[in-house]
C-alpha cells in the first residue's frame, strides 16, 4: 500500500524536475522588454524556433550540408533591432552595458570586442557546455542608428560556425567561429 | 341488404420511408445552405481569438468592416477553375499553394485611441502561445504594428499555417492562411535548375505535383 502511495509522488517529482529543466535554457538571454520607440524609430523582433529551422535545413541540406548541420543544431534564433533616437539612446546604451554585466555574472565569455571608428560597439558572448559545444551565442551591436541584439540557442560546435563561414564566404562568420574556438 | 364496405387507403412501409427522406431533404437542405453561406463570414477559432485578444488589449472600440473566410472547398474550386487559364508559372504556383485563407478588417471608432502597441503585442502573444502559435516576426514603428504568427506544429512545407496582424493608425487587419508551399518551392527551384542537382527528398521533389503539369504547357 505504501509503495502505491509513494509511486505517484515519485512520478510527480520527476515530472516537476523535468519541467524545470525544460523551461530553463542556459543559452537563452533575456534582453528585457522594449518600450514603444519614439517617433521616427522602429523596433523589430524576429524569433525562429527549431521547427522552422529544421525546414530551412531541409532546403539547404544537399547544397550546403555544413549549413544544414548547423541549422539542425540550433534550437532558437532571436534578433531584436531597435532604432535609436535622441530620446532612447542613453537608455539603450545603459541597457547594453547592463546586458554585458549580467552575461558576465551568468558565466558567459566575451570572445569578441570591437570598437569601431564611428562609434560602433560589437560584442560576441558565448556560453559553453561541457567544454565542447556552445549552449548559446549572444551578439550585441550598437551603432549610431541601431541597437541589434542576437541570441542563438542550441548545441553548436565552434568548428561548424567557422566551416559555415568558409563555405558561404562570410569572413566575419569565419572569424567569429575561429575566435570562439581559440578561446575554448 | 348487402353491407357497404368502406374504402381503405393503405401505404406500404417503403412509401413512408421515401416520404421521410423527402421531408428531411426539404428541411435539411435550407439549413445546410444557410450554414454554407454563413461560413464565408465566420472566422476559425484561432483567428477569432487573435482578433479578440487584440481588440481587448487595445482598450478601444472597433467597428467591424469585413470578415471573409475561404475554406478548403472554396480554395479547391478556385484552384480547379484557374488551372486551365494561361497564367504565368509563378502565378499558378501561388494559386496551387493556398489551401485556406481568411481576413478580418476593423476600423477604429471615432474618438477611440488604442493602447500601447507593446502591451497589445504582449497580451496577444500570451493568448496565441496558449493556442500553440509562436510569434515569428514583430515590427513596431510609430503607431503601426505588424506581427506574424506560425503554428508551432509546422514541421513540413506541405502544411504551413500562419496568422498575420497589421495595425495602422485606424485600421486593424487580421489574416490567416494555410498553404502547401511545395508548388512554390518547385517553381523557385525549377527556375534555378536546382532540382536535378539537389536530388531533393520525396517530400520536396513533388514529381507528381500539379504544378509540373502546368509548367510543361
Amino acid at each position: 500500500m505504501k509503495r502505491l502511495m509513494i509511486l505517484p509522488l515519485v512520478l510527480a517529482g520527476l515530472a516537476a524536475g523535468y519541467s524545470v529543466r525544460a523551461e530553463t535554457s542556459g543559452g537563452e538571454v533575456d534582453f528585457g522588454k522594449f518600450s514603444a520607440p519614439g517617433k521616427g524609430s522602429e523596433f523589430v523582433e524576429v524569433q525562429i524556433k527549431s521547427n522552422l529551422l529544421s525546414l530551412a535545413a531541409q532546403l539547404v541540406e544537399k547544397e550546403e550540408p555544413q549549413a544544414a548541420k548547423l541549422l539542425r543544431s540550433v534550437r532558437m534564433v532571436r534578433v531584436n533591432v531597435v532604432g535609436l533616437t535622441d530620446e532612447n539612446r542613453d537608455a539603450m546604451e545603459k541597457r547594453i552595458a547592463r546586458i554585458g554585466r549580467e552575461l558576465d555574472q551568468q558565466g558567459w565569455e566575451r570572445n569578441v570586442n570591437v570598437q569601431g571608428k564611428e562609434g560602433e560597439d560589437v560584442g560576441v558572448y558565448t556560453k559553453t557546455r561541457g567544454g565542447e559545444a556552445l549552449e548559446g551565442v549572444a551578439i550585441t551591436v550598437l551603432d549610431p542608428k541601431h541597437l541589434v541584439l542576437v541570441n542563438v540557442v542550441g548545441d553548436i560546435r565552434p568548428d561548424q560556425i567557422a566551416a559555415l563561414g568558409e563555405s558561404l564566404h562570410i569572413k566575419h562568420l569565419k572569424e567569429v567561429g575561429t575566435a570562439i574556438k581559440q578561446n575554448d | 341488404m348487402k353491407p357497404t364496405s368502406t374504402p381503405t387507403v393503405s401505404c406500404s412501409s417503403s412509401e413512408y420511408r421515401w416520404l421521410g427522406v423527402l421531408l428531411a431533404f426539404f428541411f435539411i437542405t435550407p439549413v445546410l445552405l444557410v450554414l454554407g453561406v454563413t461560413s464565408y463570414f465566420r472566422l476559425n477559432s484561432d483567428t477569432r481569438a487573435l482578433r479578440s485578444s487584440l481588440v481587448e488589449a487595445s482598450q478601444a472600440e472597433w467597428q467591424p468592416q469585413l470578415s471573409l473566410n475561404l475554406g478548403s472547398l472554396t480554395c479547391g474550386a478556385i484552384r480547379y477553375g484557374l488551372s486551365s487559364l494561361p497564367l504565368e508559372p509563378e502565378a499558378h504556383a501561388a494559386v496551387q499553394a493556398v489551401r485556406r485563407a481568411e481576413v478580418s478588417l476593423l476600423r477604429l471608432a471615432p474618438g477611440s485611441e488604442p493602447a500601447d502597441r507593446a502591451a497589445m503585442l504582449e497580451a496577444t502573444d500570451a493568448v496565441m502561445s496558449r493556442r500553440g502559435w509562436d510569434r515569428v516576426v514583430g515590427v513596431r514603428e510609430g503607431n503601426e504594428l505588424v506581427a506574424v504568427y506560425v503554428s508551432a506544429k509546422t514541421t513540413s512545407f506541405r502544411r504551413m499555417e500562419s496568422c498575420m496582424v497589421v495595425l495602422t493608425g485606424e485600421q486593424l487587419i487580421v489574416a490567416s492562411a494555410r498553404a502547401n508551399l511545395q508548388p512554390l518551392l518547385d517553381c523557385v527551384l525549377n527556375e534555378r535548375g536546382l532540382h536535378a542537382r539537389l536530388r531533393l527528398p520525396a517530400d520536396l521533389a513533388g514529381a507528381e505535383g500539379e504544378y509540373r503539369r502546368h509548367a510543361q504547357h
